[in-house]
């Protein structure tokens, strides 16, 4: 049976015989937020997550073996990303990498400290961290492990979430689009936030500006 | 289970009994009083962060309101691009069909381990129950639902579900029913959830979710959420359900902006919740990550019968924020479970006579003094109070005590000297009765509303003459004071 | 100025005070003041509990006795001032409609007039002692009404104002909601009390004869010394 002849459709259709739907209104045109690195950072340390700013590749890569010294990481699951490939051999511990030939096992995914990836997109007013499915084999990577590494390149910020939309729809929309924004949280007991629930416990974005 | 048979559990009817027990229960009413202020005050600093909320609301209301008259097509475009990217799309009409799909797709997918998200449509399906009743065990995965889960008890609130629950209670919860240390930290008890339900997340083959919104100009579903399990729930899995109810559709993917600057601020205060996650069709190639399938179950149970006219169609703009229980005096005094339905507080009151029909629920709009707080709160500008009042009219609750009495007032009151007269014999009545606890408790016997006021309020002496009285005894001609 | 008195039916029955009080105030501003006797109520009790036919052989009543002047109607009750603006959607044709019409766009609350319409806020009022106004929930929320009782009260010589915390908090009358849900509605005065308490107030005023019913019946069930008084008679005061 299509769609159309559903009977829930049916119901639906009936039920809204003559009625005369107002308009829809246009897609308000918000005042574009400060965009910007400082806004970006902003936003996202007001949500304990950590933003280093760094102006090379090489750079961010030292601060990605900083952390993992600091944090005693043991093992690192990172995506396949082109721009993380120098970076694999030379973190310094363990890295396994989340190919499409070669995936990490689920139950070594557990097990891991941290996940590093890329972002395909950072949106300045709220500090978020958008990861496109079809881009990078980043999903799992960015979930799964306790702490999470993400890459962001400074030219990939859009001021605010509207403009990451229009951005997205300029191609097929990825099958899976994730907003990220800090690490996980919750209030669910007696209101209290607690950082650090199912998802990552902590969110380090290395924003690469050169 | 049959069609029209009321939300799992439901017993709005004992609003009276539960209402009560709910009253008398100090630890309760003091974590309600505390969380619905403290939810409040977050809206408010979020508020005051948000120069143009009214320029968001009144877009919202806008959208819902033309994308509701327009349903039939929305949910049209919908299906079509959703099912171009290759998302399963199922109707359901009722509660028993959309949970009968899940169990069917769990059959023929050989999976049994199911993890769940927040959901309120499951719980309003009774899912769980039904998932139980075919031998699997759904796991809630949300904090505040994996501890009602274990209490066996029902959600107290629409975003915080467990918030009725004390540190304490959740760590004697936790103790008794994973044998584990007890503990009132709740760092710790949050840790408790992460590591019991991490075993679950891997292992589970179906993971079942809800759904925020739905746009119908892509086929795209989002879901959002703090804690991530909502996620780990939707991409361990080798299959997705999500479930969702037919209202929730909006007409393009840039209006998820303005929704999703007012639900999070709504809600919980914050500018935007931790993740949002937008699905366009399940993966492309097998090799890729995600589920190897993924449906969507799209359900009415109801909300059809909303479309009918404007007004009723403003229910189904809820955005599910949670903003008018925070606010409603009467939920802060008795909080969810005295509502006896899956959905509580106004919004509750207005849509569970829809979804349950008015033999269960024809009570629950009598449970508001129509204060109007709501209204002012909901983000997509829903008329309350006016919903209110329009199922109180339509309904047909009032017992004959009720009936008689206002048709008789009515042409008592429709009369200027009768009711003078008629209004002077009630007041020297009670009157009389201020005079003596003896005659006041048969003044209350004789007027049996009277009796339920005296019962914990006084009344103010009752005057001697009336304001009309006192008009024409000489008022009328006193001369202006100076 | 001509004005015309709508009492309401509680005002009328159980608190006559506040009505000479209103016509007192009104009279000292400068107005003349008349009353037609062939009001009783605005039919609110009813509609609100989803009698709409018995409101309306009520409200007719309105029609009747106001409906053909031309002088603001004023109203010491934001709840029935409310009521009395929804009238043309109760009587929605004809005759009737054009009476309504007439009435819901000459009808003012009390506090509303005295500082919009007549720009007045000192009525030379005293009243010694500190005070706490509740917002009425039809008074603040249906007719906008927050700053001007403040203001008129602000001028009263002595009186010391203050904010409780909750003051636009539903005092939980509710009209057949504080019969029906009777509990309910007491614990949600209970829990405005504890806040005025804490104010340290000698009253709580306000715009409604119906809040102050609630609110005062509860106080004095609990022994309070706290009195519950209208803004009009405080305003009346010397």
């Amino acid at each position: 049976m299509s769609a159309t002849d559903h009977p829930l459709l049916n119901a639906v259709r009936s039920r809204l015989k003559g009625t005369q739907p107002p308009p829809l209104p246009p897609v308000l045109d918000m005042p574009t937020a400060r965009g910007g690195v400082d806004a970006f950072c902003q936003a996202l340390e007001a949500v304990e997550g950590q933003v280093h700013r760094v102006k090379s590749s090489e750079d961010g890569l030292l601060i990605l073996r900083g952390l993992a010294a600091d944090r005693s990481w043991n093992a690192i699951a990172c995506s396949d990303a082109a721009a993380l490939s120098s970076w694999r051999d030379s973190v310094g511990l363990a890295c396994h990498v989340h190919g499409l030939r070669d995936p990490i096992p689920r139950s070594e995914l557990l097990e891991m400290d941290v996940g590093l990836c890329t972002a395909q997109l950072g949106i300045a007013e709220t500090g978020t961290l958008v990861l496109c499915s079809e881009s990078e084999r980043h999903r799992l990577v960015s979930l799964v492990p306790p702490a999470s590494v993400i890459v962001l390149f400074a030219r990939d910020l859009v001021p605010d979430l509207a403009s990451a939309l229009r951005q997205l729809q300029t191609q097929a929309l990825p099958t899976t689009t994730s907003f990220i924004t800090g690490p996980s949280r919750t209030a669910d007991i007696e209101l209290t936030l607690t950082v650090g629930v199912h998802g990552p416990r902590s969110v380090d974005v290395i924003l690469i500006e050169g | 289970m049959t069609p029209g048979e009321p939300i799992v559990d439901l017993d709005a009817r004992n609003f009276g009994d539960r209402s009560q027990e709910a009253l008398a229960d100090d630890s309760l009413r003091g974590a309600l009083d505390k969380v619905t202020t403290e939810f409040a005050n977050r809206r408010q600093r979020a508020l005051a962060q948000a120069p143009d909320w009214e320029t968001w609301r009144e877009q919202a209301r806008a959208i819902k309101a033309h994308t509701l008259a327009s349903l039939d097509s929305y949910l049209l475009q919908f299906v079509e691009r959703a099912e171009e990217r290759g998302l399963q799309v199922h109707f359901a009409e009722d509660r028993e069909e959309a949970c009968s799909i899940v169990s069917a797709i769990a059959k023929q997918t050989e999976a049994s381990r199911v993890v769940k998200s927040k959901s309120m449509v499951t719980e309003e399906i009774g899912l769980n129950e039904h998932l139980l009743s075919q031998g699997m065990e759904p796991v809630e995965t949300d904090l505040g639902e994996w501890i009602i889960q274990l209490a066996g008890e029902k959600p107290s609130h629409i975003i915080a579900p467990a918030i009725h629950k004390t540190r304490q209670e959740v760590g004697r919860l936790f103790s008794e029913e994973l044998g584990i240390p007890e503990s009132h930290d709740v760092e710790e008890l949050t840790n408790v959830a992460r590591r019991f339900l991490r075993a679950r997340f891997a292992d589970a083959d179906l993971g079942v979710s809800g759904v925020n919104f739905l746009v119908a100009e892509t086929g795209s579903f989002l879901v959002l959420e703090n804690e991530g399990n909502a996620r780990l729930c939707m991409s361990l899995p080798k299959v997705h359900i999500a479930v969702t109810g037919i209202e929730k559709v909006i007409p393009r993917l840039a209006d998820l902006d303005v929704f999703l600057r007012l639900l999070p601020r709504s809600g919980t205060g914050q500018a935007l919740t931790t993740y949002q996650t937008l699905f366009t069709g399940p993966k492309l190639a097998p090799g890729d990550e995600g589920p190897e399938e993924l449906h969507l179950v799209l359900l009415d149970n109801g909300r059809s019968k909303q479309l009918s006219t404007p007004l009723e169609r403003e229910a189904l703009a809820c955005i599910r924020c949670g903003a008018c229980l925070n606010v409603c005096p009467v939920y802060k005094q008795v909080g969810g479970h005295s509502y006896g339905s899956v959905y509580p507080g106004p919004i509750g009151a207005v849509i569970t006579p829809a979804l349950a029909g008015q033999d269960c629920a024809g009570n629950l709009p009598h449970v508001s003094s129509l204060c109007g707080a709501c209204r002012d709160v909901c983000p997509v500008k829903i008329d309350l109070p006016e919903l209110l009042l329009d199922l109180r009219e339509r309904g047909t609750e009032a017992g004959w005590g009720e009936r008689w009495g206002f048709a008789a007032w009515s042409r008592i009151a429709a009369r200027p000297r009768l009711a003078g007269f008629l209004g002077r014999v009630l007041t020297r009545t009670v009157r009389l009765g201020q005079s003596s606890g003896a005659l006041s408790r048969m003044v209350g016997k004789l007027l049996p509303p009277l009796g339920v006021w005296n019962d914990k309020r006084s009344l103010p002496q009752m005057p001697k003459h009336s304001f009309r009285q006192e008009w024409k005894g000489g008022l009328d001609k006193q001369e202006p004071p100076t | 100025m001509k004005v015309s008195l709508f009492v309401s039916c509680l005002v009328d029955t159980i608190a006559p005070q506040v009505g000479v009080a209103t016509v007192q105030v009104l009279r000292r501003a400068g107005c003349t003041v008349v009353f037609d006797a062939r009001q009783t109520c605005c039919g609110q009790p009813a509609f609100n509990a989803g009698h709409k036919d018995e409101a309306c052989r009520v409200a007719r009543g309105v029609l009747d006795s106001l409906g053909s002047t031309n002088e603001p109607i004023i109203v010491p009750s934001g709840s029935c001032a409310a009521m009395l603006a929804r009238l043309p959607s109760l009587f929605e044709v004809g005759e009737d409609h054009e009476r309504a019409l007439s009435v819901a766009n000459r009808t003012r609350e009390f506090s509303q007039f005295l500082v919009q319409d007549l720009n007045l806020m000192d009525l030379g009022a005293r009243w010694p002692g500190k005070t706490t106004w509740h917002d009425a929930c039809h008074t603040l929320r249906e007719l906008g009404v927050r700053d001007e009782p403040r203001q008129l009260l602000s001028h009263v010589r002595d009186l010391e104002l203050v904010e409780a915390q909750g003051c636009d908090t539903c005092c939980g009358f509710g009209g057949t909601f504080a019969i029906k849900h009777a509990d309910v509605s007491v614990a949600m005065s209970d829990w405005k009390i504890r806040h005025i308490e804490e104010a340290g107030v000698a009253a709580v005023l306000s715009s409604d004869v119906s809040c102050l019913l609630q609110l005062g019946g509860r106080l004095d069930a609990l022994g309070s010394k706290v009195k519950a008084l209208h803004l009009a008679e405080v305003l009346n005061s010397r």
